[in-house]
């Protein structure tokens, strides 16, 4: 794990101190209260604002009549988020590697882990910092990386048409502008190409001890800060009087997170030409690279991040509780997690509520075996779920995620459903409150353990909240399969959110489906995912247009992302 | 490896060939993995062996923490009898022959703070802790991770920057659990300083680190040039951290000046080992072979872990590449099964949590207390001087708390092992009368020579040692 700087350096106001003081109106107002924009009908529609461009800027609106710079999207009032340098990830580093240098070379030492401190990877990539030994580590693994690749010479076209027949030999300065082009995501300056070219020459003067030079030259590229490293500084907009991301750091932006690693050369050629400097060319890109195979992963990553999945990774489910628990029932929960993903948005390009609605699952034996379903045929098939489970909220992967490691947790699952679906902020935790368990409750179900959190009004003033929402959960023990009883009793499913009641977990996920805040929130996670910014208050206008155009387009998730890369949310930035 | 070191002779061969000093620290970095001769550093000493013979200035003073979690079981840790002839208690009975350099204290205790694992950390190696309140389940806890003060190694490093080409050498051996590799932190408690967890990954980094050259063989020639390259490269990434920086706005230029502080380090240690004296003979160990030591859950091989580790950090010590180190043998709530200690089932802080004080644990702090005294003895039997690599070294060993079954620092364990050149009383048991713990750790930052005038932060400093420890 890397370094982080004390939180206290952020500028932004984070999105859930925003969403808390709704969280609060939400407690005092009958839990009415919405996040976002409820009405369905405004103008626009289609992908991403053509024709909208008022004075400079699509979708963006400015009046200099306002006072400052008076920007509004969507009849809001608009200012870009702040844009933090990323680090890149130790899998886009390695996918850049692959891109760049083959298949026959790959990032294989160790380099100081991800900060996963936050929920979404890209959070944790843009506040991290890189400790001494961390340094230390780039340099091993970027000089292991060079002498791979130069071992496999003739199987990488850009470097067999370089042998230097002299330390001049143009060839070394082509090399160091393309390649360099492609590892830092924008053209080296002339100034650069010369000192990284000057390397070659340093080693000696016969073609050996070129060879050696070549690699450290390649080594060097790798371990720049301009490759390591991914800033953000943007441009003046003149029309609208923001900062704009250039078009090289928009296709990093959109290839980081599209394809979870660098821009390729079509992509870096639009950049060159202008085009990501308009919504349209943005678009034309964006929709070429969703189509790429590459992008399926991204959808799964997103949804892992968001839906705490990706957590189950480090997770343990204690051994004398859950003795079926193993790594190979992960990966088939994770298989099906990722299996009904594709389906929704690359197979048919569906409702992508689904994920909270659907009636069918892809299941292999392992996870029909928890699930107690039966399906016949070999790897994942297509299989119907039980009446009570719901789409992938109930699947084993979210349900594991979501839970301690000796038992299921009502009140995790109830925030989870809270903050990540609906992005309803949830108050922390009065002080002094004994939070254990009372141990001579053990043979009771868990419902009526926890009954003390809705009756004594002291708790119940929060977990009201979400207990409730993840009781209906508890057909789904702590390691993802289904039960129908506990304890001896059969398990009650059913309660109210929004003090509207339900009788299962489908029942709960048709009223989250139908919320308007839920393809807000969708909208303002994957920006999130997409920029590791804080999306808040000045950016609700642009989230809601992007939320309420998905809508409009049958909740697309291809669409909404499209609509996303878009907006001027992602094109505009303040400089941190 | 082979324990050459276990051998009393003052010249142990490990390996055909004996190479210069500098050639074999270039060789280091040039990818030339070379067998040596001991003993180390002799050749840079003055004829009485008490100073070095280029500047006739001291030989270098060492300071190392080992540091384990889970607190002890007092029965079986604190001794009977006080004073210089004592007998070692059960928990410490393996350092029955390094007794002459092991000082313990007890009947200290620090400062309580607010319950948990975090700021108890915080206490034991800096005395001082984060004092923001967690604000989730844990409400009214301090759970910050950003310790105000340096760990006490990270401390001495820091008055000793550019001293070694390693300022600090953060090693660890049980991995399981939330918090490892979080017992060694810089000022201000952003910058951890990770454990290096593999033997092998350590010896890498130490011995052969693998870069490119031209030719096949280890000459010096072949070596500088890599040392150049590796020079320009450096020179050129520090042009490039420069000119990004520039662009960047307040945070994420502080982001970018710590990547260039590490390169930055990378070519102050190049320029450390060009300008260590020539004509010195030092011995580098056997790769080791070994790579598997199973997970912490099942038979985790911690011992054999340990002694590959101590191996070769008592190798880098001698041989001057770094003088401080942080040995994290295991962190707060470890995860890690004792089974050779015949606790099977149980993870170490379940352990703790309702059998802190029962002959299990004892039988586990046994164990531990047995792998840090074999770490010791490698130290010991380096001769160097008149006498050995211990007599010039302190360590520090500590845990997060006392008792960690109640979480509390009361009869906290310490205990120094060396001589720090004369500057301690070694060889004995001082039961104190109450003092606070932190007098301690400020006397044994001292006793190496780094004059802090206090230690800690904010009302919990101490500005005085324990002097009962101090000559």
């Amino acid at each position: 794990m890397g370094t982080r700087l004390p939180k206290g350096t952020r500028i932004t106001l984070r999105t859930r101190d925003i969403v808390r003081a709704c969280a609060f109106v939400m407690m005092f107002s009958s839990c009415q209260g919405t996040v976002g924009n409820t009405g369905d009908a405004t103008g626009g529609g289609g992908t991403g604002g053509e024709g909208a461009g008022a004075t400079g800027g699509d979708d963006v609106s400015v009046s200099p009549s306002a006072g400052g710079t008076g920007v509004t999207v969507n009849q809001k009032a608009f200012a870009p988020m702040v844009a933090h340098m990323f680090r890149l990830t130790r899998e886009q580093l390695s996918n850049i590697v692959t891109d760049v240098f083959g298949n026959k070379v790959s990032l294989t030492k160790p380099i100081e882990a991800d900060e996963t401190n936050e929920v979404f990877l890209a959070e944790g990539a843009a506040s991290v910092a890189t400790s001494a030994r961390g340094v230390e580590q780039y340099e091993d693994a970027a000089f292991d990386v060079a002498t791979q690749a130069l071992a496999q010479r003739s199987a990488i076209a850009w470097l067999a048409a370089c042998q230097p027949k002299s330390d001049s030999d143009a060839c070394i300065a082509k090399l160091v502008a393309d390649v360099g082009q492609r590892l830092w995501r924008r053209p080296l300056t002339d100034a650069e190409v010369r000192a990284y070219a000057s390397i070659v020459g340093l080693s000696g003067s016969d073609a050996a001890a070129r060879d050696v030079g070549m690699t450290y030259l390649l080594a060097a590229l790798l371990q720049s800060p301009n490759f390591i490293y991914v800033a953000f500084v943007g441009e003046p907009d003149d029309a609208t009087g923001m900062r704009r991301l250039t078009g090289y750091e928009m296709a990093s932006r959109l290839s980081l997170f599209l394809w979870n690693s660098g821009p390729d050369a079509e992509l870096l050629a639009a950049a060159g030409a202008g085009k990501l400097d308009e919504v349209a060319g943005i678009n034309e890109q964006a929709a070429r690279m969703l189509a790429h195979p590459r992008a399926r992963a991204m959808v799964t990553k997103f949804f892992s991040e968001s839906w705490k999945v990706s957590r189950l990774n480090e997770a343990s489910k204690d051994p004398s509780v859950f003795p079926d628990w193993s790594p190979a029932l992960l990966e088939s929960y994770k298989g099906e997690f990722r299996r009904v993903l594709e389906d929704i948005v690359f197979e048919r390009d569906a409702d992508i509520r689904e994920v909270l609605t659907g009636t069918k699952t892809f299941a292999d034996a392992a996870v029909a075996k928890a699930y107690g379903i039966n399906v016949s045929g070999n790897g994942f098939v297509s299989a119907n779920l039980r009446a009570s489970q719901s789409g992938l909220l109930t699947s084993g992967a979210v349900m594991a995620a979501n839970a301690f490691s000796q038992r299921t947790s009502p009140t995790q699952r109830g925030v989870f459903v809270r903050e990540q679906i609906l992005c309803d902020e949830v108050p922390a935790p009065m002080q002094g409150v004994d939070t254990s368990l009372k141990e001579a409750d053990a043979n009771l179900p868990l419902r009526e353990r926890l009954a003390e959190h809705r009756t004594n009004p002291v708790c119940a003033s929060c977990h009201a909240l979400f207990d409730p929402i993840g009781l209906a959960f508890e057909q789904f023990d702590g390691m993802g399969r289904y039960r129908s009883t506990e304890a001896g009793k059969a398990i009650e499913t059913s309660g109210t959110i929004d003090d509207e009641p339900f009788s299962d977990p489908r029942g709960l996920a048709a009223f989250v489906s139908r919320q308007p805040r839920t393809a807000t929130c969708l909208a303002k996670q994957l920006l999130t995912f997409a920029t590791g910014g804080e999306v808040g208050e000045k950016q609700e206008g642009a989230v809601e247009l992007v939320a309420e155009r998905t809508t409009q387009a049958n909740h697309s998730f291809k669409k909404l992302v499209l609509n996303l890369v878009a907006s001027p949310a992602f094109r505009f930035i303040e400089k941190d | 490896m082979k324990n050459s070191g276990n051998k009393s002779s003052r010249i142990v061969s490990v390996g055909p060939k004996v190479i210069e000093r500098r050639t074999f620290l270039r060789g280091a970095f040039g990818g030339v993995s070379l067998s040596l001769g001991l003993p180390l550093l002799d050749a840079m000493l003055n004829t009485n062996g008490d100073a070095l013979a280029a500047t006739g200035g001291p030989l270098p003073m060492r300071f190392g923490v080992f540091h384990w979690g889970g607190g002890v079981n007092h029965k079986a840790w604190i001794p009977a009898q006080t004073g210089a002839n004592f007998a070692l208690p059960d928990s410490l009975k393996d350092f029955e022959d390094s007794k002459a350099y092991l000082t313990t204290v007890t009947g200290l205790s620090h400062i309580e703070a607010s319950p948990g694992h975090i700021p108890a950390r915080g206490i034991a190696l800096s005395n001082s802790h984060d004092l923001s309140v967690c604000q989730g389940s844990c409400v009214g806890v301090y759970r910050g991770q950003a310790m105000p003060e340096p760990s006490l190694d990270a401390l001495v490093a820091e008055a000793w920057k550019g001293q070694a080409p390693y300022d600090l050498l953060p090693v660890g051996i049980c991995r399981k659990g939330p918090y490892a590799s979080n017992s060694s932190w810089a000022r201000g408690g952003t910058a951890y300083n990770r454990h290096e967890a593999s033997p092998q990954a350590l010896y890498e980094r130490l011995f052969s680190k693998p870069l490119p050259a031209t030719g096949s063989g280890g000459s010096p020639g072949v070596l500088d040039v890599a040392t150049k390259m590796r020079k320009s490269v450096l020179d050129v990434l520090k042009g490039d951290a420069t000119a990004l920086m520039a662009k960047l706005g307040t945070t994420d230029k502080r982001r970018l000046e710590q990547h260039l502080e590490g390169l930055r380090s990378i070519e102050a240690s190049l320029a450390i080992r060009e300008s260590m004296p020539t004509s010195v003979s030092c011995a580098a160990p056997d790769a080791p072979a070994k790579k598997d030591f199973g997970d912490g859950t099942t038979k985790e091989e911690k011992e054999a872990k340990s002694i590959l580790m101590s191996d070769i950090l008592a190798v880098a010590i001698a041989c001057d590449l770094t003088r401080v180190f942080s040995y994290e043998w295991s962190a707060n709530q470890s995860q890690s099964i004792y089974w050779e200690a015949n606790s099977t089932g149980q993870h170490h802080e379940d352990v703790t949590h309702g059998k802190s004080q029962s002959d299990e644990h004892a039988r586990i702090i046994r164990f531990i207390m047995k792998n840090f005294a074999y770490l010791t003895r490698k130290l010991r039997q380096i001769p160097e001087g008149a006498g050995n690599v211990l007599d010039r070294t302190l360590i520090f060993g500590t845990s997060e708390h006392a008792d960690a079954g109640d979480h509390n620092w009361t009869d906290h364990p310490l205990l120094l092992v060396g001589k720090a050149g004369g500057k301690v009383k070694a060889g004995v048991h001082i039961r104190g009368k109450g003092e606070i713990a932190p007098k301690v750790m400020f006397s044994a930052v001292r006793a190496v020579g780094v004059n802090i005038t206090k230690l800690g932060h904010a009302d919990r400093a101490v500005t005085s040692g324990f002097t009962e420890i101090e000559q």
